[in-house]
């Protein structure tokens, strides 16, 4: 306590102090005249009584002294006093300033970009109070009709319920809700949305209050036949409806049905989801039987059936409730009802029995915004992390080229450095101002790579083509970036200042002689400077081989031929379903709409799918044939595409056997389908599959193979020859989005407004989405191959630029090193050629050391990218070659500078100067 | 061992608050006579050195100071001990005690034996 007391006295002290100087000195004056005044009454002299009194106080100055060392903290005293001398000190010299401030924060700046991106992917909380509470559930299914499944990221309503009416000691709330895709009729058109199907818990647990009317009461969430209520999303009544706030109580139409707006949520609404699929609307969950009803052939499924495993439940813990402890709770509650489903007759065979033990309900933490494992943090996860590493090194390279400069102008002052050691300098006094530089320039580069990553959050991305891919994702700085950059930044200047340091530790007797200051430095310092050399290129490299790499795959899968030409073909999709279309005038619809597309002037052909593609989609189930029937292999997954009149001419897919379908495929006519030549080979061994039966395991092999289509990448460039079986749409449809194919002679051929307009002109209920060319659809999914080579090549690039500057510098040094022996060399008849042959040399040596050791070090950890690339090899032998050559240039570029220097040594002049 | 500036510092401020117990408030170049003349003129006070220990006392809350006029008329600051320093005087006090006896009783071992 007194220590505390102390300490805060000598603070203000230190602040404030000054002032107190005079006060000081009268009262040291004051003692010395209470003694003299003594002195003289026992009969001294004044002038001697006076002296005598000065001599007997000691030192008046250092007694002043050492109160001002106790009455401030020396340390924080010299740090004030330190800094103004630092930032005149680099004034002097402002090239040497900006170099190091711009070198670092181009390095600092890189990688703050990329941690924003990762931290609004992954890493940032979900905008809601305490998200740290937030936990998601998941669990096996019970077994309902005995039989076990594993764990899904869904599960059904009875279970939800089950395991909330337990829990209540440890979940103040458990949100359980359920995505869906409506069609929205606003005025003439129709908007698709995604809306969510919630509970009345759901707004509890994410903190959403209205602003206009209320959230779903208790109980509404359960009704079936109530006219459905609706609350909206906050920008979603901002954008559509203009935050009018008449809009409560009225009526819109989703999915054709009629729903009562009886709330809109407050500013700024919800958004703790993938971004790309924000809810703009919310229902209670029991209205899914009326607007999204699951209707199979069997018939109705209602929204709370066991069956439907289509829930994510996301529960708030109370506070103090840490989550091992809930997650316990929640195992036990979940034993409870198997328990009970036991007692009620459900049959478990040991499998299950050991399957319910080992397999158990957990608890996820689902407070940030990478909980959400949207599709956009799956795809990005690994390559971020892996560019992270990436500016990590950039910023190791960086680092290199300013410790280096520093170096030499330590090796420049190394006069002026002994001189203060023979004064009487310690080793702190010199190496605190270094550190105190240091840190100052480290600072600033922290600010210079800040406003870099913000003003480019958007340009790098746009030079590169991924803006619209990163439009959701912004990258401007936020609390942890900024943290973070701080701390990135101090750490490389810490390390400068190490580097720095050397220069002044070392004690040199022989420096105080003024002779060729820059021929100083010593051994330690030049093998150091070597080494960050080596240091560099061998990191320049490493990137330079990552950035090949990746450049090859992403050239390869562009270079990827489908097997049909998806330049000319647009694409474009309508959900009937949400528009009240089922069954045969579904097909009736679908059927018009293609020919309607036909029919404009400029479309060759036109078709419906069930599948996307090159969209990765893939809808699939077991398919038996001729070989599975005789019992010599078993059922193939098969992708299936249930396709319209006319597809095969539309994606221009060659038909190498019998037929593709025609006028014949009619409900009630033979079913028929037809496979590609991969599903060919593995249904039949060397008789053809045409006119042979197939049908679906466990079911009737009722379907004839009428043709076989050749080998093509309908699911995605980078997946060859995989199974696929296409079935006319007239026998087999289902319900679902369709999509329509048109192949048009030459571009702005078809246009978004057409194909609306088509649409809108057969039923204003539809609506449209997505009209683009596959082409282009084909390339944004290529998001992760196009970032890593594009960011990767940047990065190698500004490391390589560094580190041939690291080489320029060193030769320089080196050029100025020798000079005098160079002289000497050309005055006693070597050939100029020869000098320069010296400098190529000491940078060559450099450069070999580094590319051997670059080379180590890619080859040491390129095993991560493995599963990044597309039909590369890791250690692919061309991406090596192309980056050692790139590095030779470089070596070779910055040996050009030095070398002509030595080259225009006049040996008179120099040997005159010495 | 310590430092011998900074034992010094220990007692001086031992010294210090102790005489301003006995003898009341004091200004610095009294204290410096007082805590010789205590010491019988054994050991000699550097007077320089009382002020950063005053300082010290002040800042740990033992000791306040007002500006005030000394017996001869001049203009001088007086030192006053506070009851925080008569509670750090008693403890301090009785910690030199006992160190004082367990040292007392080492000196002694060796001349026990006759």
């Amino acid at each position: 306590m007194k220590a505390l007391r102390r300490f805060w006295r000598r603070l203000c002290g230190s602040l404030a102090g000054a002032r107190k100087d005079d006060d000081l000195a009268q009262e040291l004056e004051a003692h010395v005249q209470l003694m003299t005044d003594e002195l003289v009454a026992r009969g001294l002299p004044p002038a001697d009584a006076r002296r005598q009194a000065l001599l007997a106080f000691g030192g008046v100055e250092l007694a002043k002294e050492q109160y001002r060392d106790q009455r401030g903290l020396p340390s924080l005293d010299a740090i004030r006093r330190d800094v103004p001398l630092v930032i005149r000190s680099l004034a002097r010299t402002p090239a040497l300033a900006l170099i190091v401030v711009l070198t670092l924060g181009l390095a600092v700046g890189a990688n703050a970009a990329i941690f924003s991106l990762i931290d609004r992917v992954a890493l940032r909380p979900l905008p809601v109070e305490r998200p740290e509470e937030l936990v998601r559930v998941t669990a096996p299914p019970l077994p309902y009709w005995g039989g076990t499944f594993n764990a899904g990221p869904s599960i059904d309503y009875p279970l939800a319920k089950g395991l909330r009416e337990g829990l209540s000691n440890v979940f103040s709330a458990a949100a359980v809700s359920r995505p869906w895709r409506f069609t929205l009729a606003l005025d003439a058109n129709a908007v698709d949305i995604v809306g969510n199907f919630v509970n009345q818990d759901f707004f509890r647990v994410y903190n959403l209050r209205p602003t206009v009317g209320r959230t779903i009461a208790a109980g509404e969430d359960t009704q079936r036949d109530a006219a459905p209520a609706a609350i909206l999303n906050y920008g979603f009544w901002m954008r559509q409806f203009g935050g009018d706030r008449s809009i409560l109580n009225r009526t819109i139409r989703l999915n054709k049905i009629a729903v009562t707006v009886v709330g809109v949520l407050a500013a700024p609404g919800y958004s703790g989801s993938d971004p790309a699929r924000l809810p703009q609307v919310f229902l209670p969950l029991g209205a899914a039987d009326q607007l999204a009803p699951f209707r199979p052939p069997s018939g109705l499924i209602p929204w709370d059936s066991p069956a439907l495993r289509i829930y994510q439940v996301v529960a708030r813990l109370r506070p103090g409730v840490d989550r091992v402890r809930a997650e316990q709770a929640l195992q036990a509650r979940y034993q409870v009802l198997l328990d009970d489903m036991i007692a009620k007759g459900a049959r478990l065979t040991p499998e299950d029995q050991k399957f319910f033990a080992t397999k158990k309900p957990a608890l996820i933490p689902a407070g940030t915004v990478g909980s959400m494992e949207s599709a956009a943090k799956q795809t990005l996860d690994l390559p971020l992390r892996l560019l992270l590493g990436m500016t990590v090194l950039v910023l190791f390279v960086a680092a290199g080229n300013v410790a280096n400069l520093l170096l030499a102008r330590g090796a420049a002052r190394q006069h002026e450095v002994a001189v203060s050691y023979a004064l009487g300098a310690q080793r702190w006094h010199l190496l605190r101002p270094l550190l105190l530089e240091s840190l100052l320039l480290g600072l600033a580069s922290a600010t210079v790579g800040l406003l870099l990553s913000a003003w480019t959050g958007h340009l790098v991305p746009t030079l590169l083509g991924l803006d619209s891919d990163l439009a959701g994702i912004g990258t401007e700085p936020d609390r942890r970036v900024v943290a973070f950059t701080l701390l990135v930044s101090l750490g490389a200047a810490l390390l400068i200042w190490l580097a720095s340091a050397i220069a002044v530790t070392r004690r040199s007797r022989s420096s105080l002689a003024p002779t060729r200051p820059l021929a100083e430095g010593g051994r330690p310092a030049l093998i150091l400077r070597r080494g960050l050399v080596i240091a560099q290129v061998a990191f320049s490299l490493a990137l330079l081989c990552t950035s090949a790499l990746f450049a090859r795959s992403l050239v390869n899968v562009l270079s990827v031929d489908p097997g049909f030409d998806a330049r000319a073909l647009l694409v474009f999709s309508v959900n009937p379903d949400s528009a009240g279309y089922e069954g045969q005038r579904r097909q009736v619809f679908v059927d018009r709409l293609a020919s309607d597309i036909r029919a404009v002037p400029g479309v060759t052909y036109a078709a419906t799918t069930s599948m996307l593609p090159l969209a990765d989609a893939f809808s699939g189930s077991f398919l038996e044939g001729p070989r599975q029937a005789a019992g010599r292999a078993s059922a193939v997954l098969v992708n299936i595409v249930r396709v319209g009149p006319g597809f095969f001419d539309t994606m221009g897919l060659t038909i190498t056997k019998g037929r593709p379908f025609d006028e014949r495929d009619v409900p009630g006519a033979p079913r028929v389908a037809l496979v590609d030549e991969s599903l060919a080979r593995l249904l039949t061994n060397d008789a053809s599959v045409v006119d042979q039966p197939v049908g679906f395991k466990d079911m009737a092999r009722d379907m004839t193979v009428v043709g076989i289509v050749r080998d093509v990448r309908t699911r995605s460039l980078k997946i060859a020859g995989e199974p696929t079986l296409f079935l006319p749409a007239a026998q087999a449809a289902e319900g679902g989005e369709v999509h329509v194919l048109a192949r048009t002679a030459n571009f702005g051929v078809l246009t978004a407004e057409t194909a609306r307009a088509i649409v809108r002109r057969l039923d204003p209920a539809v609506a449209v989405t997505g009209v683009r060319s596959v082409e282009r659809m084909a390339r944004d999914r290529l998001l992760r191959e196009r970032m890593l080579a594009g960011f990767s090549f940047l990065f190698a690039g500004l490391s390589a630029v560094l580190a041939a500057l690291g080489l320029v510098g060193i030769a320089s040094f080196s050029v100025a090193r020798r000079t005098r022996e160079m002289a000497i060399r050309l005055a006693l008849g070597a050939s100029r050629a020869r000098i320069v042959r010296l400098v190529f040399g000491e940078v060559a040596v450099l450069a070999l050391v580094g590319g051997a050791l670059g080379l180590a070090i890619f080859l040491a950890s390129n095993r991560v990218f493995r599963s990044l690339l597309f039909e590369v090899s890791k250690d692919d032998p061309l991406a090596m070659a192309a980056a050692v050559f790139a590095l030779t240039l470089a070596a070779c570029l910055a040996g050009v500078w030095p070398a002509r220097r030595a080259a225009r040594l006049d040996p008179a002049v120099t040997l005159r100067a010495e | 061992m310590q430092n011998k500036n900074e034992v010094w510092q220990g007692t001086l401020a031992l010294m210090v608050l102790k005489t301003l117990e006995a003898m009341g408030p004091q200004h610095g170049y009294g204290l410096a006579r007082r805590i010789e003349q205590v010491a019988a003129d054994r050991m000699a006070v550097n007077h320089g050195t009382l002020y950063p220990v005053l300082l010290k006392l002040e800042q740990e809350g033992c000791i306040t100071s007002d500006w005030g006029v000394s017996e001869n008329n001049r203009k001088a600051k007086f030192y006053r001990i506070t009851k925080r320093g008569r509670k750090e005087l008693a403890s301090e006090q009785r910690h030199w005690e006992r160190t004082a006896d367990i040292i007392a009783q080492f000196c002694a071992l060796g001349e026990e034996k006759p």
